[in-house]
């Protein structure tokens, strides 16, 4: 905690107080002001060397995961920044010899060299991860454009789809985008109780938007699945075994088109990706306001009922998703591994 | 999720709004927050500390009302202390939100050690002029979620719409008899359908759930145009938008006491300020609001908050900075580096706080154990509270209780419901300890238990004293009760102290949350504004006293019988029949003194026959025991002379049976060797004098027939009084003839 | 000079240090062997390890993870000639930090553990087949360093009755534990929780080679939705590509059990002592590189072999 000078704890403490009290609204939302505040830091922090810089963005890493340790996305952001400063290491440092995991066992050189920079060289530093930020910052941004350049590949004409995540701006786009040169028919589930306002609203833009609409509960899931074509559902985070998270309800989905056969399309953005393993589900999941689920004005239950729960999350496994379809291209989820390796350093896995 | 806060810098806002003070309305967004509601629903663990620092799932209770002001957006607080003042301003200035950087809000706290009241703090708080505009005041202790802007969105509409709009009370939409709804000051609220409009506020005495009438003044119905709201459903969190008159009205009446009964009914029902008050109500269910202030309230809230109730204030969101608690399942939250043994149990709705110990075969449900405790085998805890660094040793049982920080819990002991045990105390081995019994460390020393004091109250003392100063008579601990290595003294609030009655009947705070459990509820506070009672009825003259349920409803309205006014009219009336008797008044100037009494304390004619007959008897027994006369002269000179009092004192037959009995109660007390002589000449005399009638006194003597001792001589009068009647009956008889 | 057999060394190097595993073993034995030989060219040095290797390998019937050993090892070789232009004082280097070698195996069967600890929740009950040390590491470390509480169910194991030897470990260790007869998995897996189990060794597919019983337990967990997990090092990984059952090369009629102390079993059950588990049983694999996806273990084989 040495590392964290009074001026980061200051940059850093707004953006941990508004993620404790879930102020920010929207995994886009949190991805950006997690981006801007890592870039806040790097230009006020003073390091005379990278792995200092490396040291002082784990130690926010680890503040920012402890305010809300159900979110992803603010850990795949900061594993992302790390990755970018340990490619420009290693882009300094090009003569060391490829070294696999695997020999690790054998090797007797020493990896890391420690040298002190001049200050120029830690300027110029400062400007590339700050470009590479930017960079970053731009992919989240245009997350949808990525997307988009498949969606007309992916869906035929007279289709019927089904989506049980109407709180996906992603999937929003994906299928307005779509529309553009294919017409289809959608079934969007309603998400009772957390997100029926959204549902709604799902639904409305995309009939004016000229699409067929259909707003179904969630119960009739199973009895529609027949006729449905593909399921696309948005995600909250991907795991590096290709499960993901979802909205509650998404398992119950998927289990019905594996038996109908039916494939399932799982979208989101790179920066939704995590190198984590998803160990146990009960951990990932977040859980939410039991007054949505009972009244709480009706005192003779809530008095006498053991448990109320309002699971938000569902976590599902890698065998019921076909393709996940990320704005670098669809993979299929045992190759989800393969993307973790190139974007991000299997040393910073683990913060602490 | 709420929308984003209107956050504001402190610092920068606040300096530009002070210059352009004289040109602008000051913008700064204020609260006031009250950390001494000033009662004392929480003895013994508030005479050592402060209300709002007592912990509710271990955080301490201020802190859920600073989350609440910084999701609002407020951009200054002061807190209004004056018990403990000290501690909370220490606490305040450690903890995150007095870091002024990085805090949303600049926080400040006021000594107003001179409080007594909600009223005296905010005339302390016109005093100092700190109020710039609109501001939001709550109490330390309220818990909540809701989305502040769109109250804040309807004040302001309402606001702009009605010129007289002075309040907004914040009302959340539960049940009548709903868990968290306070049992304490129930209220209805009459609102105007339409517009939200509060047309009046009656507190209703506190019941266990059965309701009184309430009366409304015709008048004030009188203008709505369309349909009003009678409603009995509201749980009242004192969360309230003010307008900066607020503490000018209580200012001005210097005898508003609490916010509710005092002032808003007072500006409701005042002709000459026309203000209006309107209510908020959240409907939403996922809004939670409400206000710890009793036992019941914080068992309540702990619960809600624990099953998520009031998300995303909840244990796992760790808002205090050194918290790490995970939530599992069936809303279980452990913080890290819990030892649990491998056979215990854990329930739901339950936290435990870290680096605590829980033993092999250990059950533990519904509960919040803090940090650092050590929990034997095969405990059974259940609905309890335990705070930081407790002991609970092997198969104990601990059943809806309340365990303070450091205290030691012995095996095998039993802790029924609603006991609390207070902050160090140590229990023995094998003690049962009872329902309702409340342990302290240390005996609180007390100042003015005079019940004529009845206002300026040992309670205030009780927790600015330091709990050291042990009186001399229990320098020895309460063995009975904690046991030979146990360490601590029952504590027993003012109210039960002033009366002598037995302790199995001890009146303790209702502790648990459940409805019906509720015999007797958790009023302890004397104010001096006795307008509405909202407490307790007792009978003290009655020699069984039963605490049920009926004897509680008020009698057809009156409010009678306060208990310390009970004592002063006592005392004042056998003052002011002494005072004739010894000036020797003619009976009309008695009876007009004592009349003039009667009325302006509103007592009853019975109490005024007591106190009557009691200065009659001292009189006597005066005289008896100066030798001055003898019993039988004394008594009769006295009853001849004073018995004429009772013509205006006895109505009806029941009365003058009633006054018979008195007259025997007391009677009974004095000495047994002439007390028999005293009642014979007592009775005679009223029959004499014609004031009790032979059916009264047949009926009066058959009620108990002879047995007592006292009755002895006066059987013979009565003998002589049924041949009496037979007598005239066979004269009447032989008249007819 | 005395004679220096190959396989006397590996054999002494797996009695002298029970912690060790078969292909450091190996690779020990190989430095050794390097170390008295003394070559003085680079295809001599190349030709030796070849040769001895293959002298290793006919010799010991259970040869996969040791092969595994040997294969990185002359892969490490062949890789890193080219560099040290003075493979002397390559050589040298090998020779001088043989202990380290050891060291690191250890150290990667800590991290192996570090990685697996996260799997195990409170009030877990975990179904364990065999002896295997990694498994053991983790699950001590489990208990003393993170506190949690859990239960563990081990089967007998037979032939062999490594079962038992875990067992006793685990209850010096403080850990609840019970012992099962194989034949019962099917009756107690709906009350586990998961699945650990060790590897002699990874194919590439993904799938593991390991003590008997293992594939029984993998399609019982599948069809009762339990995960079963693999925890083992990463120079475990070997290059075959076993389809079926049979396709492990050599009879393996005789299992070193060299923490075994009961007594060898009659030899009249004719069983194979090692099946092979495919990849589509296995949930995850837990290594000192990371938890892996059995997709992710060609991966890692690739870096070495292709480039």
């Amino acid at each position: 905690m040495s590392l964290i000078t009074p001026e980061i704890k200051s940059l850093i403490d707004p953006v941990v107080s508004s993620l404790k009290r879930h102020q920010i609204e929207g995994d886009q939302e949190i991805a950006l002001a997690i981006a801007q505040l890592l870039m806040k830091v790097i230009s006020a922090a003073r390091w005379t060397n990278t792995y200092d810089l490396i040291s002082i963005i784990r130690q926010v890493g680890i503040i920012i995961h402890k305010a809300y340790p159900r979110k992803i996305i603010p850990g795949n952001i900061v594993r992302r920044v790390l990755a970018l400063i340990r490619d420009e290491i290693e882009t300094e440092h090009e003569n060391t010899p490829m070294m696999s995991s695997m020999f690790s066992l054998l090797s007797t050189t020493k990896c890391e060299v420690r040298e002190d920079h001049s200050k120029k060289q830690m300027s110029d530093m400062r400007a590339i991860i700050i470009q590479g930020i930017r960079d970053l910052v731009d992919e989240i941004t245009n997350v949808s454009e990525g997307l988009e350049t498949m969606c007309v590949d992916l869906i035929h004409d007279n289709e019927v789809l089904l989506t049980p995540t109407p709180t996906s701006d992603t999937v929003l786009n994906f299928l307005i985008k779509a529309r553009t040169k294919r017409n289809f028919t959608v079934l969007v589930m309603e998400n009772y109780p957390n997100e029926i306002k959204k549902a709604h609203q799902f639904a409305k833009t995309l009939a004016q938007h000229n699409i067929e609409t259909v707003l179904i509960p969630d119960t009739t899931t199973y009895a529609v699945m027949s006729r449905v074509g593909k399921v696309i559902i948005g995600t909250n985070a991907v795991f590096a075994n290709g499960g993901c998270l979802s909205n509650s309800g998404v398992a119950n989905v998927v289990e019905c088109a594996k038996e109908h056969k039916t494939p399932v399309f799982a979208v989101g953005g790179l920066y939704k990706l995590s190198p984590l393993y998803p160990f146990s589900r009960d951990d990932l999941i977040e859980v939410g306001n039991s007054g949505h689920v009972l009244n709480y004005d009706d005192f003779e239950l809530v008095d006498n009922v053991e448990v109320v729960t309002n699971p938000l999350e569902d976590y599902i496994p890698p065998e019921h998703i076909d393709i996940f379809i990320t704005n670098i291209g669809g993979f299929a989820p045992s190759f989800i591994y393969r993307i973790v390796l190139d974007n991000y350093k299997v040393e910073d896995n683990k913060l602490e | 999720m709420p929308p984003k806060s209107k956050k504001k810098e402190a610092s920068p806002v606040a300096t530009k709004s002070k210059s352009k003070k004289e040109i602008v309305k000051d913008d700064r967004f204020q609260a006031i927050v009250l950390t001494d509601s000033f009662q004392t629903r929480f003895m013994p663990l508030t005479a050592v500390k402060p209300r709002c620092l007592l912990p509710l799932a271990n955080v301490p209770l201020i802190e859920y009302t600073l989350e609440f002001l910084a999701q609002a957006g407020v951009n200054e607080v002061y807190l209004m202390c004056s018990s403990h003042a000290d501690q909370i301003q220490t606490y305040i200035e450690n903890s995150k939100w007095s870091q002024s950087k990085n805090s949303p809000f600049h926080i400040a706290t006021i000594m107003s050690l001179e409080s007594r009241s909600v009223g005296d703090a905010m005339r302390d708080l016109d005093n100092r002029g700190l109020i710039s505009g609109d501001f939001l005041l709550v109490s330390g202790d309220v818990v909540t979620n809701m989305d502040f802007s769109k109250c804040l969105n309807f004040h302001r509409a309402k606001k702009s719409s009605d010129k007289d709009h002075m309040v907004t009370m914040v009302l959340n939409q539960a049940s009548p008899l709903h868990r968290t709804r306070s049992y304490i000051e129930p209220a209805t609220f009459i609102l105007d359908k339409k517009t939200d409009r509060c047309l009046y506020y009656q507190g209703i005495p506190s019941v266990d759930g059965k309701k009184t009438s309430i009366n409304i003044d015709p008048e004030l119905l009188e203008d709505i145009e369309d349909e009003f709201v009678i409603r009995n459903d509201l749980i009242d969190c004192h969360v309230d938008i003010c307008s900066p008159q607020v503490p000018q009205i209580f200012q001005e009446n210097f005898d508003y006491q609490t916010l509710r009964s005092d002032f808003v009914k007072g500006v409701l029902t005042s002709d000459l300020l026309k203000k209006t008050i309107y209510a908020y109500i959240t409907e939403d269910s996922s809004e939670y609001v409400a206000r710890v202030e009793s036992w019941g309230t914080y068992d309540a809230v702990s619960q809600d908050i624990l099953a998520r109730w009031c998300y995303p204030i909840v244990p796992d969101s760790n808002l205090i900075e050194d918290n790490s608690y995970n939530y599992e399942f069936n809303n279980i939250y452990k913080e890290d580096k819990v030892i649990l043994a491998q056979s215990c149990k854990i329930g739901t709705s339950t936290s435990i706080g870290t680096k605590t110990v829980v033993g092999e075969g250990t059950c533990i449900k519904k509960s919040v154990v803090g940090r650092n405790c050590k929990i034997g085998d095969n405990v059974i805890i259940n609905n309890s509270y335990i705070w930081d660094n407790a002991v609970i040793k092997d198969n104990s049982v601990l059943e809806h209780t309340i365990v303070a920080a450091n205290a030691e819990i012995g095996a095998n002991v039993t802790l029924n419901p609603g006991s609390v045990i207070g902050f160090n105390v140590i229990i023995g081995d094998n003690k049962v300890i009872g329902n309702n019994v409340r342990i302290v460390e240390s005996q609180i020393v007390r100042e003015g238990d005079d019940f004529n004091n009845s206002f300026s109250d040992s309670e205030d003392e009780e927790e600015h004293a330091k709990p050291a100063v042990v009186i001399p008579d229990f320098a020895v601990e309460d063995i009975d009760l904690v046991g030979e290595q146990g360490k601590g003294f029952m504590y027993v609030s003012d109210r039960e102290e002033d009366e002598d009655f037995d302790e199995s009947e001890s009146v303790a705070d209702s502790y648990s949350g459940m409805i019906y459990q509720m015999k007797h509820l958790n009023v302890s506070d004397e104010s001096i504004a006795s307008i509405s009672n909202r407490r307790t009825k007792r009978r003290s003259h009655s020699r069984n006293r039963r605490y049920s349920a009926n004897s509680m409803i008020s009698d057809g309205g009156f409010i009678t019988d306060d208990d310390g006014e009970e004592e002063d009219f006592t005392k004042e009336g056998v003052a002011t029949v002494a005072r004739a008797i010894e000036n020797n008044h003619d009976i009309d100037t008695a009876l007009l003194e004592l009349n003039t009494l009667r009325m302006s304390m509103n007592v009853t004619y019975h109490e005024v026959r007591s106190v009557t007959v009691q200065a009659l008897l001292n009189k006597i027994v005066e005289f008896v025991s100066t030798d001055t006369l003898k019993p039988q002269e004394a008594g009769t000179k006295i009853f001849n002379h004073w018995g004429p009092m009772f013509t205006r004192q006895v109505f009806s037959s029941e009365e003058q049976v009633d006054l018979l009995n008195i007259l025997e109660d007391k009677i009974e007390q004095l000495s047994s060797s002439y007390n028999q002589v005293i009642l014979f000449l007592a009775v005679k005399t009223l029959y004499d004098l014609d004031i009790t009638e032979e059916e009264n006194i047949l009926e009066w003597w058959d009620a108990k027939g002879d047995e007592a001792e006292v009755r002895q001589l006066t059987s013979k009068f009565i003998t002589w009084l049924q041949e009496a009647d037979e007598e005239e009956d066979t004269d009447s008889d032989s008249d007819e003839e | 000079m005395t004679e220096f057999d190959i396989t006397q060394t590996y054999l002494k190097f797996l009695e002298e240090d029970k912690d060790m595993t078969m292909p450091i073993a190996a690779i020990e034995s190989l430095v050794s062997m390097l170390s008295i030989k003394q070559p003085s060219t680079s295809s001599e040095l190349i030709s030796l390890i070849q040769s001895n290797i293959d002298k290793l390998k006919s010799s010991i019937p259970n040869n996969i993870s040791l092969s595994a050993g040997c294969d990185l090892f002359m892969r490490f070789v062949l890789r890193n000639t080219n560099i040290y232009s003075d493979w002397e004082s390559f050589s040298q280097n090998l020779v001088e930090n043989g202990q380290l070698f050891v060291l690191r195996a250890k150290e990667s069967r800590e991290k192996s553990a570090e990685f697996g600890v996260s799997f195990i929740k409170d009030d877990d009950t975990v179904l364990v087949h065999s002896y295997s040390r990694v498994v053991y590491n983790l699950l001590v470390k489990a208990k003393k360093e993170k506190l949690i509480r859990f239960k563990v169910l081990v089967t007998e194991s037979r032939p062999t009755g490594s079962g038992y030897y875990m067992a006793e470990k685990l209850r010096q260790a403080d850990i609840p534990v019970d012992v099962i007869v194989d034949n019962a998995v099917g009756y107690v897996i709906h009350k586990v929780d998961k699945i650990l189990v060790g590897a002699e060794g990874v194919a590439e597919s993904g799938g593991i080679i390991n003590h008997i019983g293992s594939y029984q337990i993998g399609c019982l967990a599948k069809v009762n939705n339990k995960p079963f997990y693999v925890v083992t090092e990463s120079h475990k990984f070997v290059r075959l590509f076993p389809l079926a059952p049979d396709d492990l090369p050599n009879k393996m009629n005789h299992l070193i059990a060299k923490a075994n102390e009961q007594e060898e079993t009659t030899n009249d059950l004719k069983s194979h002592f090692v099946d092979f588990t495919p990849s589509s049983y296995i949930t995850a694999l837990i290594t000192d590189l990371g938890v892996l996806t059995p997709s992710a273990v060609s991966e890692e084989l690739i870096k070495i072999w292709y480039d």
